[in-house]
């Protein structure tokens, strides 16, 4: 926060002010450091960006002749924005100390901590596993090795550009950077995957349809982009070392020939290109090109490196796409939708939603330097991210385009929330552990073994947990190769939320888990009021507990059963299934 | 004589080595003295006894009889036609003068005058499906036949009619010998069970279990295995039986394996292995009269002649082939020191187990 | 798109295993929106609905040992060819039962396609998709099929009965997991379709009643797509719950069994009868494993024995029940076999040109499209792409593969833009 809103100064500074100058300010301005407010830290004329972005939303509300719903509730922002920044729900004593809270900033405090939290950079970690790595199976970089690099990044709040930078440029060799050659080894530096991939998630240009000949239907997206890009990877190679490690090395390339499949014989060459941009490249004597030329025993490195250059020129302000496409990504993951829709599909046919608010979140990327931290906090708490998603009564919700951003877009729980969620909300951590257990131990033999050994008793539960994910991955996440999508729901979900023994195991009370408390309860309203704070997050209304009341009474037979019940219903619930 | 190539030797073994007899074959010298080249893979080799001739079956539908006396290098070939596919089933009459072959059609012929013009005697339809193999009684009055359609039948001599039709296998039968008493019959089958058969009434007296040698890929859903080559020694006191283990689906071999078992307690007694247990099938074997055995084999990694004595289960020796084919068949000449091999890439090599004349002695291992 | 023109109206939602026997409904023609439906309207209705059954053989059947047999070459291997019930045509002497319905088949002995992966994955995605997985995800047929042919009734668009291994997969692509195959493993029944042990079947009522109230609630004045779409598949996978007896293949009679063979590929061939007559949209069978590298001959053998009988039942009980005017019946492998014989009696994986076979909806059978030359090493007439073929198994069910499908406002082609269906091929 304090961060934010001194750079936001300096940038404002900067515009005015030559080098030294700025030089003067920062130490004045460091000296004369204390924490302030949001309200107070947006110097003056230089609106803070969350108000940026009511205004542009608010402004093409006319365009769609639509208005705006009411502000969420507490309990929706809490939940929402735990999900959001988080990766899980609130637990049901974090909820209920947030609801009686009568601060009129405790938004932004939430915000605030969150944003501060070890869970934000677990959960950006994650998020951007999926989004660079695309749920590809592991090759040369474990995913917890990468994730653990991730997280680090995030949890210091590294810029977005120097983070991306540093996975473009990665070789591997350095252990502490190893993990962020992921990218390119993982994808077995494939030139085409990684062309398609660069371009469409770090470009939000997908340009596949473009390899064989100019895009058939986007005028913008040419065969020369397509192998314009290609030039900066078609060198990059995998090399063994002799300790067994793959690393990076780079062999010169300087051009590649391309001819469209519709004109076979017409080739054309292009040197590197950044879309349009065709980037100047030092010219080398020949046989001058290398540091280390390349041989069986040793990794070739260039004089120049094309990929280094990528790395630097694909994050600068050289490429605006690099920053449009960021923010169009951060904005799309927390409001529910792009502002380009789809993420891979920028062009001048399928113009933004809010033009000039892009334009606005790029810049704002851009002068906090890539300032991943602050970006998201204004997000939060522009009135845009904070509207219901119910509609004012007597509008039929179903008329308001996703778009408008004037009702809020519900987003499905990815697999890792669900998973996480599920077992916190049915507080079955405990269960889950035995269960582990008792899967290792069906195998007596290999139980004895890993018993004797802590470390791999260790490996081995983690084995297990990861594996259970997996079955959340596989049911619930995106195919291969693609983003986490929109909410898509399938039958064998369900089935596995209705009957996955395992699952409804955390259901059914046991090992003193939600159920197995509430069962005990003697009060039926609080029945209702803990289930409903621990699994969705808010206070049961009247109808509600009276459902519940009625539910209890029918089944005081066997009330462990009847509370099975009702806490199934919740957590199967669409309520608990969207972010809404 | 052609010229001698010396052939690969191999590592050392652990063990009690093997020593050669006086004047008997050196398997430590075997060396490479003559390759009858073909244009097909050779699935099959026999010798016949005054060493003239080797018959053979091919990837084609011919029985193939060299004449090892053309000065050529490759032998003079004469395809004797009958046949409608494939012949791998081969067995001489003990007189010499006759051979019977069995094709994957089902098919087998009876050849007499094979020392001279070679004709069909007779050739009769004798399964569903392939012929496995084939063995001749040793009064050679009797032809017993193994097939794909899971049966056993055993034919006279000299007319082909059907003496006996014995059931009982429940997969597809690979391998038959009579034993050397003439008053048993041995089929064994794709799961590796061997049945005895009492002769000449056909009854069922017992199995032998050469389960070792068969595998069910579950990934695959397949049968993999079978007992390729089978051999009782001179006195049929021992039975060898040859395929390989664990193997790895249909992708690729398993470990090459040739099981002893004692006929009379008709108990495993040895499961002899290769030197580093290539990847590989052993497809054949023979009991050499000096006391040790001798096996073929491979794989697409490499084609091998592995030596063991009984009482070691590791290799004593291994023959690596220059060619990389592996050696389906495997036929012991009447004068104990050459060996008949067939091999995929379409030659029968001959290896004499002998250091050439010219050459000192090669070194024992 | 095109979608069945008569299908617009709510009369039309009706699941043909009710029209025929109304053993599941309990009632004459009551479909999902209950209404009774005339007889003569319930012939039409039948008469469109089309079907799709796919056998995949997995692994890369050998084209020499089954439908372009080459006996006496160097490449043909041991096995002799027999005549069809078409003149001039033979096939391996390993699918005698299959020579038998040659006229009612078609099969394409020049398949091809370049750049096929070596992986099986990659490669068996290349024939079901049209499009080669280096492009990145495409939906299979059967998703492609759930999305455009199935009309979202009570039983899932597309079913995968596989091997025991398999397990299910996100090949819907970005048709999104709704279209995604149910896959029974091992042609076992769903994965989770039995309530838990633990609860009586009143539990397990009153709580979906119980979630279905909470849904209402949480549905007032919010967009329904997703509200929608996650109560439907409540209310699918209830329905599908109710009937998984569908899945319990042990059900048919005793002589139906026996008919199909009691190995897996036998059954799973009765159980796909089952669900197609029960209405499901498109069922695709998996036999496992014709990868033949080593023992090429022997593996066949036996896969093929095992194949031959239950494809030649199946086929001819669909004829039988009237249903192959209706169904569509493709018969696919990822790539061809290699003419050489390799050292282990094997062969290795041959893409430059293999056999595809169909029947049923659509197609023109009873011939033999395409040839390959003397010894089978090359395609001597007529080449036929894999993305052609998929053009083929589209227009054959009456859907255009030249359309689009709108994903999220992106527009992506049926089928591969630059190819066209083979029009030898369709009737």
């Amino acid at each position: 926060m304090r961060l934010e809103s001194m750079s936001l100064f300096l940038e404002s500074f900067h515009r005015f002010h030559p080098t030294p100058m700025r030089f003067l300010a920062q130490i004045l301005l460091a000296l004369l450091l204390t924490p302030v407010s949001v309200a107070l830290a947006a110097p003056p004329g230089a609106e803070a960006l969350h108000d940026s972005i009511d205004q542009h939303i608010k402004t093409a509300f006319a365009k769609w002749k639509v208005s705006a719903a009411e502000t969420c509730t507490d309990a929706e922002f809490i939940r929402r924005v735990s999900l959001d920044l988080t990766g899980v729900v609130p637990d049901a004593k974090t909820t209920r100390a947030f609801l009686s809270d009568p601060s009129a900033d405790k938004r932004v405090k939430l915000t605030d901590r969150l944003l501060n939290s070890a869970a934000y950079a677990e959960h950006m970690a994650i998020s951007f596993d999926v989004f660079l790595m695309q749920r590809r199976p592991d090759k040369y970089v474990t995913t917890d090795e990468w994730r653990a690099y991730l997280q680090t990044s995030f949890a210091a709040n590294k810029p977005l550009d120097k983070l991306v930078g540093e996975i473009l440029v990665a070789d591997g060799v350095d252990p502490t950077l190893r993990p962020a050659a992921k990218f390119f080894l993982d994808r077995a530096v494939d030139k085409d995957t990684l062309v398609r991939d660069i371009g469409r998630l770090l470009l939000g240009v997908d340009l596949q349809c473009a390899q064989c000949h100019d895009h058939p239907d986007i005028d913008q997206y040419l065969h020369r982009h397509y192998h314009g890009l290609s030039v900066f990877v078609a060198g990059s190679k995998t090399f063994r070392q002799p300790d067994g490690k793959t690393v990076l090395q780079e062999m010169v390339t300087r051009e590649v020939e391309f001819a469209s499949v519709f004109e076979p014989d017409k080739t054309k060459t292009t040197g590197p290109r950044l879309l349009e941009v065709l980037m100047t490249v030092p010219a080398v004597e020949p046989g001058e090109e290398y540091v280390e030329k390349p041989s069986r025993t040793v990794r070739a490195v260039p004089k120049f490196s094309l990929r280094e250059l990528l790395a630097t020129k694909l994050v600068s302000n050289q490429t605006p796409e690099f920053a449009h496409n960021m923010a169009n990504r951060l904005w799309a993951k927390m409001l529910g939708r792009g502002l380009v829709h789809p993420l891979e599909m920028h062009h001048v046919g399928n113009p933004p939603s809010h033009p000039e608010l892009l334009e606005r979140l790029a810049k704002q990327l851009v002068e906090t330097k890539y300032d991943v931290r602050a970006f998201l906090r204004e997000i939060v708490l522009s009135k845009a991210y904070q509207r219901s998603s119910q509609t004012p009564a007597g509008v039929d919700p179903n008329t308001i385009p996703a778009e408008s951003f004037a009702v809020a877009n519900m987003k499905g729980l990815s697999p890792e929330q669900l998973f996480h969620s599920l077992l916190q909300v049915t507080g079955s951590e405990k269960m889950f552990i035995q269960q582990i257990e008792a899967t290792l131990q069906e195998d007596e033999a290999t139980y004895k073994e890993l018993s004797a050994d802590k470390e791999k008793l260790a490996k081995g539960r983690s084995d297990q947990r990861a594996l259970r994910i997996k079955e959340f991955i596989t049911l619930f996440g995106s195919p291969l190769g693609k983003a986490e999508g929109e909410f898509q729901a399938s039958l064998p979900q369900v089935l596995f939320l209705a009957n996955n023994p395992a699952v409804f195991g955390w259901v059914q009370p046991g090992s003193g888990n939600l159920t197995e408390q509430l069962a005990v309860l003697k009060d039926d309203s609080q029945v209702a009021e803990n289930a409903f704070l621990a699994v969705l997050s808010r206070f049961p209304n009247d109808d509600e507990v009276k459902l519940f009341r009625e539910h209890l009474a029918l089944g005081k037979d066997n009330r462990q059963a009847a509370v099975t019940e009702l806490v199934w219903s919740l957590i199967a619930s669409a309520e608990f299934r969207l972010n809404h | 004589m052609s010229q001698p190539t010396p052939e690969k030797k191999t590592e050392e073994t652990p063990g009690p080595k093997y020593v050669a007899k006086a004047d008997g074959a050196d398997p430590f010298a075997t060396r490479l003295t003559r390759e009858l080249k073909h244009d097909r893979g050779i699935l099959a080799c026999r010798y016949e006894p005054s060493s003239r001739f080797v018959f053979a079956g091919a990837l084609d539908n011919f029985v193939h009889r060299w004449d090892l006396s053309d000065e050529s290098e490759t032998g003079k070939r004469e395809p004797l036609e009958g046949h409608e596919s494939w012949v791998r089933a081969m067995c001489l009459f003990p007189d010499g003068k006759q051979l019977a072959t069995g094709d994957y059609v089902g098919r087998l012929i009876a050849w007499s005058d094979i020392g001279g013009k070679p004709s069909a005697n007779f050739s009769i339809a004798a399964h569903e499906g392939s012929i496995r193999a084939v063995s001749v009684s040793p009064d050679g009055k009797l032809i017993a036949t193994a097939g794909n359609d899971d049966m056993v039948r055993v034919w006279s001599a000299d007319k082909g009619e059907k003496v006996l039709e014995l059931a009982g296998h429940e997969c597809h039968v690979y391998n038959i010998a009579f034993h050397p008493n003439g008053k048993a019959l041995l089929s064994a089958d794709l799961k590796g069970v061997l049945k005895h058969w009492e002769i000449p009434t056909g009854k069922h007296v017992r199995d032998l279990n050469a389960s070792l040698l068969y595998t069910y890929s579950v990934k695959y859903t397949v049968d993999v295995g079978g007992i390729r080559g089978m051999s009782f020694n001179a006195d049929g006191s021992q039975l060898a039986c040859t395929g390989a283990t664990g193997v790895k689906g249909i992708a690729h071999s398993g470990s090459a394996r040739v099981l002893l078992f004692d006929w009379k307690s008709g108990k495993l007694t040895q499961e002899l292995k290769p030197v580093k247990d290539e990847i590989a099938t052993a497809w054949s074997v023979r009991f050499h009269p000096d006391g040790f055995i001798v096996a073929s084999g491979g794989s697409r990694t490499g084609g091998f002649l592995w030596f063991w004595v009984p009482e070691d289960p590791d290799a004593f020796h291994m023959v690596k082939f220059k060619q990389r084919a592996p050696g389906f068949d495997l036929d012991l000449a009447p004068d104990g020191k050459t060996l008949a091999v067939a091999n995929h890439d379409g030659a029968v090599r001959l290896y004499v187990m002998e250091a050439a004349p010219e050459e000192p002695a090669a070194k024992k291992k | 798109m095109n979608r069945d023109p008569y299908c617009g109206s709510d009369a039309h939602l009706v699941s043909r295993r009710s029209m025929l026997s109304n053993m599941l409904t309990g009632a004459a023609g009551v479909g999902l929106v209950g209404r009774l439906i005339h007889p003569s309207v319930a012939k039409e209705i039948e008469a469109k609905k089309k079907q799709v059954l796919i056998f995949l053989l997995n692994g890369g059947l050998s084209q020499f040992e089954s439908f372009d047999p080459k006996p006496k070459t160097d490449t043909g291997g041991p096995f002799r060819s027999i005549p069809t019930s078409v003149s001039g045509t033979h096939f391996c002497e390993l699918m005698p039962n299959t020579a038998k319905i040659a006229h009612k088949l078609a099969v394409v002995r020049s398949m091809f396609a370049e750049k096929v992966p070596g992986s099986h994955g990659g490669a068996r995605d290349y024939v079901e998709t049209g499009r080669p997985p280096q492009l990145g995800p495409y939906p299979l047929l059967g998703p492609v099929y759930s999305k455009l042919l199935d009309e979202a009734g009570e039983l899932p668009g597309n079913i995968h009965v596989a091997p025991s291994r398999w397990g299910p997969r996100q090949d819907a692509a970005f048709l999104g997991p709704k279209h995604a195959s149910l896959v029974l493993s091992g042609g076992r029944p769903p994965l989770n379709v039995d309530r838990p042990a633990s609860i009586e079947k009143d539990s397990d009522d009153a709580r979906y009643r119980l979630r279905k109230i909470a849904d209402l609630r949480f549905s007032q004045r919010r967009r329904t797509a997703h509200t929608e779409a996650y109560n439907s598949s409540y209310d699918q996978a209830q329905k599908l719950i109710r009937r998984k007896e569908l899945f319990d293949v042990s059900q048919e009679s005793e002589r139906e069994r026996q008919r199909y063979g009691s190995h897996d590929f036998g059954r799973h061939c009765l159980l796909a009868r089952r669900m197609l007559e029960a209405g499901v949209t498109c069922v695709k069978v998996t036999h496992n494993n014709y990868d033949s590298h080593m023992e090429n001959f022997n593996f066949h053998l036996e896969q093929l024995g095992e194949f031959d009988k239950p494809f030649a039942t199946l086929f001819e009980d669909l004829d039988e029940r009237g249903m192959l005017d209706n169904t569509l019946v493709v018969l696919i492998t990822e790539f061809g076999r290699t003419p050489a014989i390799q050292p282990d009696l094997g062969r290795d994986h041959w893409p430059p040109n293999w056999s595809v076979v169909l029947g049923g909806c659509g197609i023109q059978v009873g011939g033999v499209l395409g040839a390959t030359n003397a010894n089978g090493t090359e395609i001597a007439d007529r080449p036929v792409h894999v993305a052609e073929m998929f053009h083929t198994y589209m227009q054959a069910v009456g859907l255009d593969p030249t359309a689009t499908h709108d994903i999220g406002g992106n527009k992506i082609p049926v089928g591969a833009p630059e190819r066209g269906a083979v029009k030898e091929l369709l009737s």
